[in-house]
């Protein structure tokens, strides 16, 4: 597991630079892949991106990333933290009460705290306020 | 305002609440509208309609003794209790209850992975521990064991055993994977079953049978007491896996076909579970897919010899579809599409099922999952009675064209209905799958598990000798739950003061 911790580190580092702080999280290999990155991408990574991280290499299609894509149709980014534009109460909203066949989640799941600091990184990019 | 336990008035629920806070931690107590929007199933067959079962609040514990301490609180008021693991049971009632008015044993803070062996291949965990979390556990403690999954890796390791779930491999049984259990008695006792009956147990995990009688059983599908550790065998991390598709020509072809894969299977040549289908065309009627796990010289063998046998049907034809080596590089899981059979968890089933013909979105599913045997005669029976209800109940497409086998003798025909948000077209649903249970319960099958909701008719099918398996359970329900306090009506198990409901609802 240790060389895998180690390829997450090194191939995160290798987006980060070619796309000037694109999402770590999306270098994750698969879903069960070791969290890494600072609290609000270790968040993201265990509870969004199953579902909206980068659809694989080998057709596995993440769920929300290609409903998205139908939804936008290139207008927007189909995954999730390459967003610009969400804002703090439409991610708080979705994540509480889920939308279409995504279901909601629980404070036992993400806490109040977690869901705070998990806005600030999916916020993190925002263009305007 | 959400509503409350039936018989339970607004001040002895206030009170309630207020000593699940002093058990908890008060912020554990989950009662607000928002709070109580998380806990209605996202698949709901009854969505927004006066039927849905809507939870009066949720308790979420992060100890055994603080369940034991909210157990015993909800006997002094007689509040029923519905207890989720992770809550992610989608398609088979999510975190919601049976009946509104019920408070959420919500376990998920429960969340630790108490011991891993990989001497003994084992692993002891609490509720809230999902497939993705004992994977990573095991990955970074760098063990050689692969866990036996179920497609969402969301899902409670434990959970799903309860509610015996099906996994990809050969501990396809998850339930029968286990070993050793701990349980909360609805009296608020603590339970250990199997060797843990013994003071410093040193083989709670190693057998699962101790001495006596054997429990387990008793708390999976049940409401006789809250599950909160369970031990699982694991498989040791194989050498190889051969991922194969085996395909014969005729419809008639059926009976020697699953006559070699049932032998396969029980002969343990190739134990894990498996996928028959039947585009019912003559492109190949019948195709099987199997999985053939362990040392490469070994699994080559079981591979040449399942060959030697399916060669008896004249035109049958194979296709190796992937060969993986063990252990998996980053390079080569990332490129995997089917993930599960590797033992390595994921959510790809949702992106499967839902996103399709470059529609957005749906509203999830819910199953239809009766068992049948693993025979070629009752496949085409199943077909044929099958193709004919869906004509009846008006439901599109012509039945099942695949069915999981699992265990060793039988095989589940799975059936998806989507979940709608048009009242009409969900109770047409609705009648569609209790149309199906019925009609499958006149020839003799019976569904392995239900959505919540489905529970008390699903177990209205197994019916025997005016209900005697029913009448058994709840004869164990009032001796050990006099106040019927865990899950009312679960599985179609209920107390003594709730069965009058049962019979109105007849």
């Amino acid at each position: 597991m240790k060389g895998r911790a180690r390829y997450v580190v090194a191939v995160s580092a290798l987006v980060a630079g070619l796309t000037g702080g694109a999402a770590l999280a999306n270098a994750q290999s698969h879903s069960a892949a070791p969290l890494a990155g600072d609290q609000g991408q270790q968040i993201y990574q265990k509870w969004c991106w199953p579902c909206h991280g980068p659809s694989g290499p080998g057709g596995s299609r993440k769920a929300g990333t290609e409903a998205l894509r139908n939804s936008y149709k290139g207008k927007l980014p189909a995954v999730l933290d390459e967003r610009t534009d969400l804002t703090p109460s439409l991610v708080r909203t979705t994540v509480r009460n889920g939308t279409y066949f995504m279901a909601p989640f629980r404070k036992t799941e993400i806490s109040d705290g977690d869901l705070d600091t998990l806005i600030a990184y999916l916020t993190r990019r925002r263009s305007s306020p | 305002m959400p509503p409350l336990p039936p018989g339970v008035t607004a001040q002895q629920f206030s009170n309630a609440l207020r000593e699940f806070g002093s058990a908890v931690g008060p912020e554990w107590v989950l009662s607000t509208d928002e709070d109580i929007r998380t806990y209605r199933d996202a698949f709901s067959p009854f969505w927004e309609e006066a039927e849905e079962p809507i939870p009066s609040a949720a308790v979420g514990p992060n100890t055994v003794e603080q369940v034991q301490q909210v157990v015993r609180i909800a006997n002094k008021y007689r509040i029923p209790l519905w207890a989720v693991s992770t809550g992610r049971n989608l398609g088979y009632g999510g975190a919601a209850p049976l009946n509104s008015g019920t408070i959420v044993l919500d376990l998920k803070r429960m969340n630790r992975v108490l011991e891993v062996s990989e001497e003994n291949a084992y692993a002891l965990v609490e509720p809230g521990v999902s497939f993705f979390d004992l994977y990573r556990d095991i990955q970074e403690r760098g063990l050689k064991l692969m866990l036996d999954l179920p497609q969402p890796g969301w899902g409670s390791v434990m959970g799903h055993a309860l509610d015996r779930g099906v996994g990809q491999g050969p501990y396809e049984d998850r339930f029968g994977a286990h070993c050793g259990m701990e349980v909360v008695l609805p009296s608020g006792e603590v339970m250990r079953t199997g060797m843990g009956a013994v003071p410093g147990a040193k083989s709670w995990q190693h057998n699962p049978y101790g001495f006596g009688p054997f429990v387990d059983g008793m708390f999976a599908q049940s409401n006789f007491g809250v599950v909160t550790k369970m031990g699982f065998h694991l498989l040791p991390e194989p050498e190889a896996l051969r991922l194969v598709t085996v395909t014969a020509p005729r419809r008639d072809d059926v009976v020697p076909f699953v006559n070699t894969v049932g032998y396969l299977k029980n002969a343990g040549i190739c134990p894990a579970s498996f996928g028959i289908r039947s585009p019912r065309n003559d492109t190949g009627y019948w195709s099987a897919s199997l999985k053939f796990y362990g040392p490469l010289k070994v699994i080559d063998a079981q591979w040449e010899h399942a060959q030697e046998k399916f060669s008896a049907i004249a035109g049958v034809r194979f296709q190796e579809d992937a060969l993986y080596r063990f252990p998996l590089s980053p390079d080569a899981i990332d490129g995997i599409p089917n993930k599960n059979v590797l033992g390595i968890p994921d959510l790809a089933a949702f992106g499967q099922g839902f996103v399709r013909d470059g529609r957005p979105h749906g509203y999830g599913h819910y199953f239809f999952a009766p068992i049948i045997p693993m025979t070629g005669e009752a496949m085409l029976e199943a077909q044929d009675v099958f193709e004919q209800a869906f004509k009846q109940l008006e439901l599109p497409g012509r039945g099942p064209v695949g069915f999981t086998g699992w265990q060793r003798r039988s095989l589940i025909s799975l059936i998806s209905l989507p979940v709608e948000h048009d009242t009409g077209k969900a109770q047409k649903n609705r009648e569609a799958f209790r149309g199906l249970m019925r009609i499958a319960g006149e020839h003799g099958w019976g569904v392995y598990r239900a959505p919540v909701v489905f529970m008390p008719d699903a177990m209205e099918v197994y019916s025997y000798n005016n209900h005697a398996l029913r009448r058994f359970h709840e004869t164990v329900k009032d001796a050990l739950d006099p106040n019927g306090i865990l899950a009312p009506g679960k599985c179609g198990i209920w107390p003594r003061r709730l069965r009058e409901a049962r019979e109105a609802r007849a």
